[in-house]
């Protein structure tokens, strides 16, 4: 079989199931050298089971990964950094002492004064890490992951439960390791999140990839340029005529959405319109849209 | 991948500063013999009552007030129970119909006591006077006694809990799957938790025996170095026992039930308080077969009788298997988590 050396990591047919419950269904996928792919889906879809798979947290029940297009690479660990999900690390120690420890157990390593400034733990280091906030804590995990400076980083829902801000800060620091060429793999069902960090999507429901590319062109091929949300009201007293301007329309929650092709005609509509049009709002259809249009299932359940 | 230094060394240090780190839990690591060893010297200095032990060669004089019969076949081996204080005084009453004979420990306070209670009961006018005969033993005193059965249960609970249930709750915590995730090998992550903990143990032990003998000076017949091979033999078995219950275990709430479950009986069975002369010989044969039964009694006959390593080499050859079996045991069965 030849090997791909420019696909870092190459998954076929990767299948684990519990009980009753195929939990990965047939996943494949592959990421080139340098490129962030995110794994996006609802939760239960997957996602954390195929990478800790990845992993080899967990043995598959059968499938195929290869890492630079060996299934058993002897460097294998040394060269994959991890962020889980859900992990705790040794206790009692500072943020400081955590990254010499992990720093140890490999061949080869970035320094700490390296890890502190790339993940900004500076103002925390010489604190314990059970005693840091929840964005601070993640950063120090994501600094854990990068302690030896691997060529593949799996980030396992990086951002869950942080706030905005904290997200942002944690999305730069993801930006600044990719700038450095490393390759990652990310799973997450945060949309803006996949839109921000990565280059190509794979978008899981029930154990299986439904779709894959990069999120721009999924968009494109999926859905017209415009989104226009509002009322129902405003919908039904305007229905005669944008009505053939729409291509789609669905509800979610109390709003309306249109989607349509050509935003034009429909300033048209709106600025001739006598009624109230407070509340009516134009975005771009996102990672979302699509997810609900392919499974029919809202993404944050 | 092979055994790495500095990997082995990582975790080791972790797993220290954690244990030094959590100040409640060292303080009482020191603190709960200590507590023991006063409570005890304090009840038996109150004034020891209760039945006296003493072996029966031939047939029972009915009943005897405040004496509790321990049966022998020879007069030989149940002179050996007197010389190592397994009972108090031994009475002879099949020599041929003549006198009863009593033997007692002329250097034993509790010895006498039960030779005053048996000629009081057993003296009377129509039958012959008791014949009295002595042996000369070094007394030793129940805390000098008690001493290294203290010394065994604190390391018990030290070395089962401190490896076996630390690891449970790593794993339960999902510090082992992030640990599994790197190249450190199983080997290496037992290895510097036994050392650790093994170290703790010496530590222990040690400041246990020095501040023992600083509250109540007791006699140490035999070498201190003998004793804390012993010790340390003792201590590494009781670690690989911590090893295998935590080889698999997710929960560490049914860790902690399973290990007070094993350890109780352990600690009942293998002479730590009380001697088992005049058990069922089932109970004798059960205790035998648990390493700190080993421990404690090969240490009391170093502490208390002056053995060497030489005379407890049974004992060393029991708990040397059973570390390598528990350890062994232990490494084969780890997972570091659920899959």
């Amino acid at each position: 079989m030849g090997e791909d050396l420019s696909k870092v990591l190459e998954v076929r047919e990767l299948k684990k199931g519990f009980g009753k419950l195929q939990a990965v269904d047939g996943v494949s996928f592959s990421i080139p050298a340098g490129n962030c792919y995110g794994l996006l889906g609802p939760n239960g879809a997957g996602k954390s089971t195929t990478i800790e798979m990845i992993e080899r947290i967990i043995k598959p029940d059968s499938g195929q990964i290869l890492y630079e297009g060996k299934e058993n690479h002897p460097r294998y660990l040394e060269e994959l950094g991890i962020q889980f999900q859900q992990t705790a690390l040794l206790p009692s120690l500072t943020v400081r002492e955590c990254l010499d420890t992990f720093r140890s157990l490999y061949g080869k390593s970035r320094t700490t004064e390296e890890l502190i400034s790339l993940c900004q733990l500076e103002k925390f280091q010489e604190n314990r890490h059970e005693n840091v906030s929840g964005g601070q804590r993640q950063r120090l995990l994501l600094a854990v992951a990068l302690c030896h400076d691997p060529n593949l980083i799996m980030l396992d829902e990086p951002t869950t439960g942080l706030d905005p801000q904290a997200r942002r800060h944690l999305w730069e620091i993801v930006k600044s390791i990719k700038d450095q060429g490393k390759t990652i793999l990310l799973t997450t069902h945060y949309m803006d999140e996949a839109e921000e960090l990565c280059d190509t999507i794979g978008i899981m429901d029930s154990g299986k990839i439904v779709i894959e590319g990069a999120p721009r062109d999924l968009l494109l091929k999926h859905f017209p340029s415009s989104v226009v949300e509002l009322s129902e009201a405003t919908y039904f007293s305007l229905q005669s005529v944008l009505e053939p301007l729409v291509q789609k329309k669905q509800i979610r929650g109390n709003t309306l959405e249109l989607f349509v092709e050509n935003i034009r005609p429909l300033f048209d509509v709106f600025s001739r319109s006598s009624e109230d049009l407070e509340g009516v709002s134009i975005r771009k259809p996102n990672l979302e849209d699509l997810f609900i249009e392919l499974t029919g299932k809202e993404l944050r359940n | 991948m092979g055994f790495q230094f500095s990997r082995f060394y990582a975790i080791f240090r972790a797993r220290n500063r954690e244990f030094y780190r959590d100040i409640g839990a060292m303080g009482w690591t020191f603190i709960f013999p200590f507590l023991v060893v006063l409570g005890f010297s304090y009840a038996f200095n109150i004034g020891e009552t209760g039945f006296s032990k003493v072996a029966l060669v031939g047939e029972a004089p009915g009943h005897v007030k405040l004496v509790e019969w321990v049966s022998f076949e020879s007069q030989e081996e149940a002179l050996e129970k007197l010389r190592h204080h397994k009972v108090d005084a031994l009475l002879i009453t099949s020599t041929g119909g003549s006198q009863p004979v009593v033997w007692t420990n002329a250097s034993s306070a509790k010895s006498q006591i039960a030779e005053k209670i048996l000629e009081a009961q057993l003296t009377k006018e129509s039958e012959p006077a008791l014949k009295k005969e002595q042996i000369e033993v070094a007394e030793i005193k129940y805390v000098d006694w008690l001493l290294p059965g203290l010394v065994s249960m604190n390391v018990v609970w030290l070395a089962t809990f401190g490896v076996g249930w630390v690891i449970v709750r790593q794993r339960k915590l999902g510090v082992l799957k992030r640990l599994k995730a790197s190249p450190l090998t199983a080997l290496e992550y037992l290895s510097a938790h036994m050392v650790s903990r093994m170290i703790v143990l010496v530590l222990t032990g040690a400041i246990v025996v020095a501040g023992s003998w600083l509250i109540y000076p007791f006699q140490m017949q035999g070498s201190f170095f003998d004793f804390f091979f012993v010790y340390a033999l003792g201590c590494l078995s009781l670690c690989g026992f911590g090893l295998v219950i935590a080889s698999r275990m997710e929960s560490d709430e049914f860790a902690s039930g399973i290990l007070n479950l094993v350890t109780f009986p352990m600690i009942f069975m293998s002479e730590v308080w009380f001697s088992l002369e005049g058990s069922p010989v089932w109970v004798k044969w059960a205790a035998q077969t648990m390493p700190l039964w080993h421990m404690t009694d090969a240490m009391r006959q170093i502490m208390n009788e002056g053995a060497g390593l030489a005379q407890v080499s049974s004992s060393l050859v029991f708990l040397c298997v059973a570390t390598v079996f528990l350890t062994g045991l232990g490494a084969v069965l780890f997972r570091w988590n659920k899959e």
